[in-house]
């Protein structure tokens, strides 16, 4: 097959995905939340007393309270509708049948887990785009110049939720209920956001003198490697509190979004380990 | 794709996961690195004010010797040996430790691309390894706990998901921030005290609650208290310095914006309320207040930052570099500041009253010669001085002329004017005329300069042997106890009584009891 029709072939199985998931109401009842969210903190921070003393430009409690809400609610339900689509998306196919009748046409499996892969990631960027997107107009009007700073962040939380997506993608192509796939995806964000704490393990253990210290010190090392570290992502959080001239974020994003994109391929892979021999 | 062995993509998925982890040990450090340089940021900005990092306040807070400073010594000696030197002259009248790279490079923002590829590079490895030993160790007080997540597991609290994965701390800080609302509007300014320390722990980046909560203890707290006579005062530890109850609620704010100024060192207004609303207004010290105002208009600040700079070097006698500021302020802010080219004036004014000022004084003393040799060589020097004397107030006389002349009604350069002719009649022995003179001007011309103005008058009539009122001798009462104060605490050396800090916090508690505190909203 010609490369050429070899893609277009997967981009049109991308499209349906994506056509698909936007008639499940689940996920759009969770972009309404959100979308309910960060419109309430707006409300909220309009109606918010301010302090007196806190009379200066840079003291806008209530810019503080939207971002602290709006960080909060894109990274929950951004969380939730990355799981929820990851996880349904092949179950769904043999729920309904439609796996089989796909799957006789010619089309390779691997095409076809990158066509179903491709247009959840095309789900995931849809809801997150809608939600930064409002965040940014009431940031906008609030503050009265573009936050072009929660582009990045928008782009970061987008990684994160990248890995995510590929390792609950990778479950739920063993998986023939979405029941199970949607456990296993909060486990794994819960676990990624808490890598970190292995970290700290590490350390302790590194100072401990038992043997089985040690020995756990060691397991936890391998575990702090293997495991994917969600909370090198917080950084999105400082690209919009920091200041003007901070100059991290130059070597963070590549850094990131490389990190992201291997462990993002690392799952992808896993999937089509599982799905290839999978009897459909 | 469709021949790809179960061998390949295993192999496939170990390379990739590989390559994760190397890229993640590359983060690792990033965020090491990170850690390390903004806690040199705020540190070495904490240190450019007066050499010392940590101070008494917060040593006093944890019982463990901390080490910062020692560490911080390290970090300077490394800092100069391994950073670029920058180019322009370096300022041969600063304090030795204002020369330091590490200081010059940090002080202003701009240099920050340097100064993180150096906190990221080799040649400070080891400095980062012991900041992250010292900081598990919790030897490192200035650190805070914001940086990493794992440092909120170092605080022996039991880890929150919800913390950990939401990042609530702020969400909670806000809530905190509401609460704290209420209760100032209910006059419980008890409560907010603590609730204020509460949520700059919870965020440290909340740049409101370092500055209500300073503004509370420099403004509201003290509302209603006397400032404290020089001999009740008692030596503190932990401020250096000797203070009543009310003065320590100056530095509590002090400390509590130095607190800010570590965590945000890139904030203006943090700087400034410190510069400003503490040093300069509260204590009175406009020459300690220049530095952090300076610093604030270094970064993203507003119009009147450089306008209060530019008052605080006049304040402090430094009508030169006034003049300089004011002139930055009209060619980068405002042209046409009315404001700044009438300050301008006064300062330009100043300079020649402060001149005559100090020849006045030498006159003094060689008056003082004259009395035993009436017609020895002095006499001629005595006359020069008169003469020059004479030149700087008619120069000064001409200017506040000037000022009137050119912005109508202006009751500082008015009640100068005044002055200096209070002073002629004086010297011309009409006394009693220059005790009224000066009597009207610091009453109906300009309340501000309400103080000097007494001064000078109080000064005419103990030179004259006139009688004083009620209220000046009352002043020169406590002038003489509090320089008797400060003479005999001179002469005890070591300052004594470990205890007092304590013997403060009594005094605070019973200051804060709720019936005791009004509010001041109008400051």
């Amino acid at each position: 097959m010609k490369p050429g029709i070899y893609f277009r072939i997967t981009w049109a199985l991308a499209v349906h995905t994506w056509r698909e998931g936007m008639r499940k109401k689940t996920l759009l009842g969770f972009l309404l939340l959100s979308i309910l969210v960060i419109f309430g903190s707006n409300v909220v921070a309009t109606v918010m007393p301010e302090m007196p003393g806190a009379t200066t430009v840079a003291s806008d409690m209530g810019t503080n309270l939207i971002k602290d809400i709006c960080i909060t609610a894109i990274s929950i339900f951004g969380a939730l509708i990355t799981v929820y689509v990851s996880a349904t998306v092949l179950p769904s196919e043999i729920e309904n049948r439609v796996v089989y009748t796909t799957l006789t046409k010619p089309i390779s499996r691997f095409q076809y887990l990158l066509g179903k892969f491709l247009g959840a990631q095309l789900l995931i960027i849809m809801n997150l785009v809608l939600m930064g997107l409002l965040f940014f107009v009431a940031l906008y009007f609030r503050e009265g110049v573009p936050p072009t700073l929660l582009i990045w962040s928008v782009l970061l939380t987008y990684f994160e939720f990248l890995i995510v997506s590929a390792l609950t993608f990778a479950v739920s192509a063993t998986a023939s209920s979405s029941v199970l796939p949607i456990i296993a995806g909060l486990f794994i964000y819960l676990t990624g956001q808490l890598t970190e704490y292995l970290r700290g393990v590490v350390e302790r253990a590194s100072i401990a003198e038992t043997f089985a210290d040690r020995l756990v010190g060691t397991i936890a090392q391998g575990l702090y490697y293997i495991l994917p570290n969600l909370q090198s992502f917080s950084i999105r959080t400082d690209v919009v509190y920091g200041s003007v001239n901070d100059p991290l974020i130059i070597d963070y994003l590549p850094n990131l979004l490389s990190y992201g994109l291997l462990y993002a391929l690392a799952g992808f892979f896993l999937a089509y380990g599982a799905y290839r021999y999978k009897e459909v | 794709m469709k021949h790809m062995s179960g061998i390949a993509i295993a192999a496939a998925v170990l390379v990739l996961i590989g390559l994760g982890s190397v890229q993640g040990a590359r983060l690792d450090h990033l965020r090491d690195s990170e850690e390390f340089y903004r806690w040199v940021q705020g540190a070495t900005m904490q240190y450019s004010f007066d050499g010392s990092l940590i101070d008494a306040e917060t040593l006093a807070r944890y019982g463990e010797q901390p080490l910062d400073n020692e560490f911080f010594e390290q970090v300077i000696a490394v800092g100069e040996a391994t950073l670029p030197e920058l180019d322009g002259p370096v300022d041969p009248n600063a304090p030795i430790y204002a020369q330091r790279r590490l200081v010059r490079i940090v002080q202003g923002g701009a240099n920050d691309a340097i100064l993180w590829d150096w906190a990221k590079g080799p040649e400070t490895a080891e400095l980062r390894a012991q900041f992250a030993a010292l900081n598990r160790d919790d030897l490192l007080v200035s650190a805070g706990t914001e940086y990493s997540v794992a440092d909120m597991y170092a605080q022996g609290t039991a880890p929150s998901l919800g913390n950990v994965i939401f990042g609530f701390r702020q969400l909670a800080a806000n809530l905190l921030w509401l609460e704290a609302d209420e209760d100032f509007h209910v006059g419980k300014i008890h409560r907010i005290m603590p609730m204020m320390h509460t949520i700059v722990a919870t965020d440290p980046s909340f740049i409101e609650a370092y500055q209500v909560g300073a503004w509370h203890y420099a403004y509201n707290l003290t509302a209603k208290m006397p400032d404290t006579p020089e001999e009740l005062k008692v030596w503190s530890d932990r401020y250096g310095d000797w203070v009543g109850a009310k003065e320590q609620r100056y530095y509590e704010g002090e400390a509590l914006l130095k607190q800010g100024i570590r965590n945000n060192p890139r904030n203006s207004h943090l700087y400034f309320d410190l510069g400003y609303a503490i040093i300069m207004e509260k204590q009175n010290d406009p020459e300690r207040a220049v530095p952090y105002l300076r610093e604030a208009t270094r970064y993203q600040h507003e119009r009147y930052m450089p306008r209060t700079l530019a008052r605080a070097y006049e304040q402090a006698g430094r009508y030169e570099e006034a003049i300089t500021e004011w002139q930055a302020y009209m060619d980068n802010v405002d042209p046409d500041s009315e404001v700044a080219q009438r300050f301008i004036r006064y300062a330009e004014a100043m300079i020649h009253e402060a001149q005559a000022n100090e020849l006045e004084d030498q006159l003094k003393s060689l008056e003082d010669l004259l009395e035993d040799d009436p017609l020895g060589p002095m006499l001629d020097q005595a006359e020069e001085l008169q003469e020059e004397i004479d030149m700087h107030r008619e120069e000064a006389q001409r200017i506040w002329g000037g000022i009137i002349a050119e912005h109508g009604d202006d009751g500082r350069a008015y009640a100068q004017i005044l002055r200096n002719r209070a002073r002629a009649l004086h010297s011309e022995g009409r006394s009693y005329e220059a005790v009224g003179l000066l009597d009207h001007a610091r009453w109906n011309v300009s309340t501000r300069l309400f103080q000097e103005l007494s001064d000078t008058m109080t000064d005419i009539k103990l030179e004259e042997g006139m009688r004083l009122t009620l209220s000046e001798m009352a002043q020169l009462i406590r002038n003489e106890r509090n320089q008797a104060a400060r003479e005999a605490r001179e002469g005890t050396g070591e300052p004594p009584m470990a205890q007092t800090d304590e013997l403060l916090e009594s005094e605070f508690e019973e200051i804060t009891e709720p019936e005791a505190v009004e509010l001041d909203a109008s400051s």
